[in-house]
């Protein structure tokens, strides 16, 4: 196929991920110092106005960080307050992270791969364009924040969904799934580095005798849309140790950064058609090793080689796999 | 309030009463045509309301698509749809057999003429054009005289603008014989239709108009040698005016849609795109970019549109163009004028499909004509399309006139004039205005491949509407709209497609 289209479906895939991990994450957040607030403060909450009471600086400087952006932020808005923050986040057409912008690129991506994806993609893609330039932050924060932003989730899950019954299982379809899974496993290890560092004051120590914070472990895992199925696969009680290990290193939540490096190399392999005992190319290669590690890691090594530097090296890692695929396949 | 209320008076204010209307055969009394009588009792029974609530849904469903076209001088956004009335037009099977036979004879001498003109030249020797006419012609490409084209076809793609004027009869307005637009609405409209107006096609047998990009395909693979040709269609890009269309019709098609960029010519003139997996040959090339950008080697050497020696490749026999180059000199506006004489020179035949009058500045008493005439003439400059470099001399101030006067009298060869030719009405949903007349146009499709006397015509094509009132200018870049055009099947053919035609032949 055309590099160039290889090049946008690949930040198609991306832009979509993280409009949709965007979306979550400031729903969850919202409601999560909703809850955590005292009652007044709560309903003050939901005014257009946005929070009076209550510290919007511990509460909201997490999503933040886990954007990276903090700088951008800053020099536009100064002082975290929790109505910029969601403008900043949900609607800033200049800020190339907001979840307005994330589609709009996503849209225009598609737009050139138009003959490739199939129309209902398309559609649904366009739809998300369109809808959200009609909607602004007061709107959202006058009816349901929460609604608003599960629509936005649904609508990239509906393409998803719609990706796996109508496009074709191609060089394409695989291309647009690297950039879905990379986008993943770096906005996984984001936040789960974040919600770490926020529930552990800031040291990343986690002792298991500790009385440690269960409703910020929870959010924690709520965040990540993996409470449930956490419930599931760890039956006993929600500790520091399992709430890690399911978020960064499970075999079976399809959300884990593990199950993401994965599907990573997979669909890498998949493109070159290399078997499992060689690789091919550097894209492979660090994609190959970024999953192994994480197949064969325990979660005291983790501790051993200190959390927030693990999970920045993740990130730093699916940069390098993102440049080797580049340097391999996009470039013209 | 009924649909139809408002037609006649609405006749009246858009100075429409001269016209030949498509739906009436007298507007005055609502007294439809035959072949649009089962229609307009179909609409008759509909409220405005209901109506409005159709364009609603038909809007919202283009708009959602992403059905839509760029305006260029247009501040806000710049993405728009292109305004589909949903009132379909009708043309009855026996006008559609005239068409169809007179715009094959008109293709078919085009291609002859073309295939001549870039090699013997015999019409130029033979004096049935004169040579300077055709030299001085902005698009005539002396370069590409005796470059073979594969089964001597020039123009793949065709498309043909067709008026009714006041006398009810059919002519030919112009040939566009470069790179034709708007098929992809002819194809989007009555998908469009079937779904917000199910019930309008059961009164009636249509002809179908899907098969349009299975031909093409076909036509297009039929120009390479290679059993299994590669085929991309050419873009300018995702901001070309026409982009919608490029990707309907390649995710149609299934073939690759390329910009430019992803082009390349290598020093052995064979035509690459750079694919994940490294070159791949282009074997024919469907391109929508004019000649001027489609090789800065050759042509405007500031076109970052096109690719970089794909003159070399294509005269090297390496790759197929279609439409191929220099295709423009012969629907330039003021050789249009000597068609009929081309059908004639070529196949011995008179034109079947009478051209509009056309008086040519560059001939001294058709100037004279043209310049003390101005009021009652509609000026066109030979090389311009769109509706762009335009006078329509009746709606025109006279400061206006003036100063296409001046244009004339600097640049004879550049300019022609016809008289207004009053085009027919067709009936139109007009918000406050219930159904309204609004002039149209007819721009059939026309493909011919894979040998050159073998030519497939849609039925129908496209029509356009002048949606602003009185006006006469249809095209989208001027604020016309569509329509979804039906040619009906003859009663004795039996429509397979169409559920429920069956127990409707008696209303034919």
């Amino acid at each position: 196929m055309l590099s160039r289209e290889a090049d946008s479906l690949f930040w198609m895939g991306r832009y979509i991920e993280r409009a949709e991990a965007t979306a979550r994450l400031v729903d969850v957040q919202y409601h999560a110092a909703l809850e955590a607030s005292s009652g007044g403060a709560a309903a003050s909450y939901i005014s257009p106005e946005g929070l009076q009471g209550g510290d919007p600086h511990s509460l909201w400087s997490g999503i933040l960080e886990i954007s990276g952006d903090e700088l951008i932020y800053k020099a536009r808005y100064g002082d975290p307050n929790e109505r910029d923050l969601v403008r900043f986040m949900v609607f800033d057409p200049d800020y190339p992270n907001s979840i307005v912008s994330c589609i709009r690129s996503a849209r225009m991506n598609a737009q050139g791969v138009r003959e490739i994806i199939s129309s209902e993609m398309w559609e649904t893609m366009n739809r998300a364009y369109l809808q959200l330039q009609d909607s602004d932050l007061d709107k959202m924060l006058s009816s349901s924040p929460h609604t608003f932003l599960v629509d936005i989730r649904n609508r990239c899950h509906l393409f998803n969904g719609l990706t796996e019954r109508t496009m074709l299982i191609s060089d394409a379809y695989n291309f647009l799934k690297v950039g879905i899974f990379l986008e993943r496993a770096d906005q996984m290890s984001r936040l789960t580095d974040v919600l770490v560092r926020e529930l552990t004051g800031g040291d990343y120590v986690l002792e298991e005798n500790e009385d440690f914070d269960t409703h910020g472990w929870i959010s924690c895992l709520k965040s990540a849309s993996a409470f449930e199925a956490f419930r599931k696969t760890y039956r006993g009680g929600i500790t520091p140790d399992n709430v890690l290990s399911f978020l960064i290193l499970d075999w079976e939540y399809p959300s884990s950064v593990h199950h993401a490096a994965s599907q990573v190399e997979r669909c890498l392999r998949q493109i070159s058609g290399s078997g499992g005992r060689r690789y091919s190319d550097d894209a492979e290669r660090l994609a190959g090793r970024l999953h192994a590690d994480l197949s064969f890691l325990t979660v005291q090594e983790l501790h051993r080689m200190g959390l927030h530097v693990f999970l920045e090296d993740v990130q730093k890692r699916c940069w390098d796999i993102g440049d080797a695929i580049t340097n391999r396949y996009l470039r013209r | 309030m009924n649909l139809f209320d408002a037609y006649g008076s609405g006749r009246e204010r858009g100075a429409y009463t001269a016209a030949y209307d498509e739906m009436f055969a007298n507007p005055a009394t609502l007294t439809p045509r035959l072949h649009y009588k089962a229609l307009f009792e179909r609409l008759s029974s509909l409220s405005v309301a209901e109506f409005r609530q159709r364009v609603a849904h038909a809007d919202a469903t283009l708009m959602n698509q992403g059905v839509t076209f760029t305006v260029y001088n247009d501040q806000r956004g710049i993405e728009r749809t292109i305004p589909v009335d949903l009132v379909p037009r009708i043309i009855p099977s026996n006008e559609w057999e005239l068409l169809e036979r007179g715009l094959k004879q008109r293709i078919y001498a085009m291609n002859l003429f073309l295939h001549d003109l870039y090699h013997d030249a015999k019409i130029l020797t033979d004096k049935i054009i004169p040579r300077e006419i055709i030299e001085s012609a902005a698009h005539y490409r002396l370069a590409f005289r005796g470059v073979k084209a594969p089964q001597d076809i020039y123009v793949h793609i065709c498309g043909t603008d067709l008026i009714r004027g006041d006398d009810g009869n059919w002519y030919v307005l112009e040939d566009n014989l470069r790179t034709p637009s708007g098929v992809s609405y002819v194809l989007e409209n009555r998908l469009i239709l079937g779904r917000v107006f199910p019930q309008l096609f059961a009164a009636n047998r249509i002809l179908p108009v899907d098969h349009y990009t299975t031909q093409l395909l076909n036509n297009l693979r039929s120009l390479s040698p290679n059993p299994k040709p590669t085929v991309a269609l050419l873009t300018p890009g995702i901001y070309n005016s026409a982009y919608f269309e490029h990707a309907f019709l390649a995710q149609q098609m299934g073939i690759e849609l390329v910009q430019g960029a992803d082009l390349f010519v290598g020093s052995d003139n064979v035509c690459y795109m750079r694919t994940t997996r490294g070159p791949q040959r282009v074997d024919v090339i469907y391109r929508r970019i004019d000649d001027d950008f489609l090789d800065p080697e050759t042509f405007r050497p500031d076109s970052s549109l096109g690719v970089r020696g794909l003159m070399r490749a294509y005269s090297a026999g390496n790759v197929a163009l279609a439409n191929t180059v220099g295709t423009g000199v012969a629907d330039d506006k003021v050789i249009y004028r000597y068609v009929p004489e081309i059908i004639k020179y070529y196949l011995g035949e008179e034109a079947i499909l009478p051209n509009v009058p056309t008086y040519c500045a560059w001939e001294e008493a058709d100037r004279s004509y043209i310049l003390s005439n101005l009021d009652k003439l509609v000026v066109k400059a030979a090389n311009e399309s769109g509706g762009y470099g335009m006078l329509v001399g009746t709606q025109a101030t006279a400061q206006e006139r003036a100063l296409f006067a001046e244009k004339i009298r600097e640049n004879p060869r550049n300019y022609l004039a016809q008289p207004v030719v009053e085009l027919s009405t067709a009936p139109c949903f007009v918000e406050g205005q219930g159904i309204a007349p609004r002039r149209v146009d007819l721009r059939p499709y026309i493909l011919t491949g894979p040998k050159v006397d073998q030519i497939t015509i849609i039925p129908g094509g496209l029509t356009r509407v002048a949606l602003k009132e009185g006006s006469y200018v249809v095209n989208s870049s001027q604020g016309g709209g569509s329509k979804d055009t039906w040619v009906i099947a003859p009663s004795r053919m039996r429509q397979s497609q169409r559920m429920g035609a069956m127990s409707q032949e008696q209303e034919l």
